[in-house]
């Protein structure tokens, strides 16, 4: 037991201000926090970790720990360089792995989703390579990445692909696999256009949003949202397995995250934001552009849909 | 029986198999033998010990790990998160929490000896008696979540946060408060 550290009693006086019992467990160096907080559920959890610092750090350490989840795709020593390679890029992470980050779970088959624009694409694809990844084209892709990516912005939208992909490639090491997800335009638009509102969570170089975190993570709802391409069914259909309950309904309130028509940004109130451990600073820093990201949750009377919300450069909405 | 000493130099005679449901106190045992002298527990305090060895109510068994097992146990469901389906593609619906009967009634004491009794066991070893009432006890508000400042009353953290620190934090978990 010499490696947890424990407040002496041999040395105790009572003239020297004791710190309470439950400081005294959170500064435990070795100490097992993981087995309090796995019992402590997300909301309580966040709650708790705006008490002090010791215990916003332990959180974030212990639950929501970005070279964790990984880890298992870049090694520990790599999970710096990719997120290097985000900022470069503006790479996001989607998919499950940025739900899992927030959801305190491990689903062990689970493919890292990264999304990427048509620019950035390139570079994405050799930072994969690089770490021991094989590209593995489908029958239509052709066996070169560059030339891939040339003919794919000839395409016309195929119906497997919609909802703003431009192409997705495909890399495999092992059991991992890695799908890079060329977007037309802007890969946030990409994301806002997921099948449903369970699975719209990024994680950027220095940052993770879950933009509809209490009903994906307080009452287990996920809002079926309408779009394009095959396989959505599918893909709602393995939340529902997870454990999120389909919903139709938006909801009345201006006070809700699914209220119709509400006005949402990237980091507004509604949207629960995780700030990662930063990196070594670099000159070359881009903008968070994904902080302009505006949108509404609309219903045409049958189906929902997210509309996004053109904004200019300098932050401003069109008319 | 066994000895115990606790760090306010009180003796306990303890009977053996309730005692070893602390990892720490079983190894000691182990590697000592059969012995009349005491065992010291520097970094246990006599209430704190008496709550960490108090009887079971019924029938009950030891686990490897010196958790105490009661036949009658009941089960409650995690208040407000979605499934786990840790390193599975299960399709559980509920994640469910045993809480035996003995944790149920072992805890009924304030928030500071929550804590003590949680450092305690960490030291023990005894795991599960690490967060058993946090759900009960420091999680569960009338409006559902305990405030922060509520929480730092409770347990009496210090904030230490700066003031733009505090408001950066508050801004990122906004989400999370009551509605």
């Amino acid at each position: 037991m010499s490696g947890h550290y424990l407040w002496s009693y041999a040395t105790y006086s009572p003239h020297i201000t004791r710190k309470s019992a439950a400081t005294r467990f959170f500064d435990l160096k070795m100490g097992p926090h993981d087995v309090l907080f796995a019992q402590i559920p997300t909301r309580d959890l966040v709650r708790l970790s705006q008490t002090c610092k010791r215990v916003h750090f332990l959180v974030n350490d212990v639950c929501f720990n970005i070279t964790r989840l990984l880890c298992r795709f870049f090694g520990a020593s790599g999970v710096e360089k990719f997120r290097q390679m985000q900022r470069r890029t503006g790479t996001l992470i989607s998919g499950s792995m940025a739900l899992q980050l927030f959801n305190r779970l491990t689903w062990r088959d689970s493919d890292l989703d990264i999304y990427v624009t048509r620019v950035s694409a390139p570079m994405a694809a050799l930072f994969i390579l690089q770490h021991d990844y094989k590209f593995y084209p489908r029958k239509s892709q052709d066996e070169c990445i560059d030339a891939q990516l040339d003919a794919s912005e000839a395409y016309k939208t195929p119906s497997y692909l919609g909802r703003g992909i431009a192409d997705v490639l495909d890399f495999h090491k092992g059991s991992n696999k890695i799908q890079l997800i060329v977007a037309s335009t802007d890969p946030m638009e990409t994301i806002m256009s997921f099948h449903t509102t369970c699975v719209m969570n990024t994680i950027t170089y220095d940052k993770a949003f879950s933009l509809y975190p209490w009903s994906t993570f307080v009452t287990s709802e996920a809002l079926v949202v309408e779009t394009v391409g095959a396989g959505q069914e599918v893909g709602r259909q393995k939340y529902a397995d997870r454990g999120w309950a389909l919903t139709h309904a938006m909801s009345a309130s201006r006070n809700s995250e699914l209220g119709v028509r509400v006005h949402r940004s990237v980091g507004d109130r509604f949207t629960w934001t995780i700030s990662l451990p930063p990196l070594p600073a670099d000159p070359l820093k881009k903008a968070d552009s994904i902080l302009s990201c505006q949108w509404e949750l609309d219903c045409d009377g049958v189906k929902t849909f997210t509309a996004m919300i053109p904004h200019r450069s300098n932050g401003e909405m069109t008319s | 029986m066994v000895l115990l000493v606790t760090s306010d130099n009180e003796q306990f005679q303890t009977e053996k198999d309730i005692v070893e449901r602390s990892v720490l106190i079983k190894n000691m045992l182990e590697d000592v033998g059969e012995s009349d002298q005491p065992i010291p527990l520097p970094n246990v305090s006599s209430s704190v010990l008496k709550k960490v060895t108090q009887p079971s109510t019924g029938p009950t068994e030891i686990d490897v790990r010196g958790r105490y097992l009661s036949t009658a146990s009941t089960t409650v469901e995690s208040p407000s998160r979605p499934p786990i389906l840790e390193q599975s593609q299960d399709e559980t619906r509920k994640r469910t929490t045993d809480i035996s009967e003995w944790d149920q009634k072992f805890i009924t004491v304030d928030q500071e000896m929550l804590f003590e009794i949680i450092l305690a066991a960490n030291y023990l070893d005894i795991k599960s008696l690490l967060c058993r009432r946090w759900l009960q006890d420091g999680s569960q508000h009338d409006q559902g979540a305990r405030p922060p400042e509520e929480i730092r009353k409770l347990f009496n953290i210090v904030n230490d946060f700066t003031p733009e620190e505090e408001a950066q934090i508050k801004k990122e978990n906004e989400w999370a408060e009551d509605r």
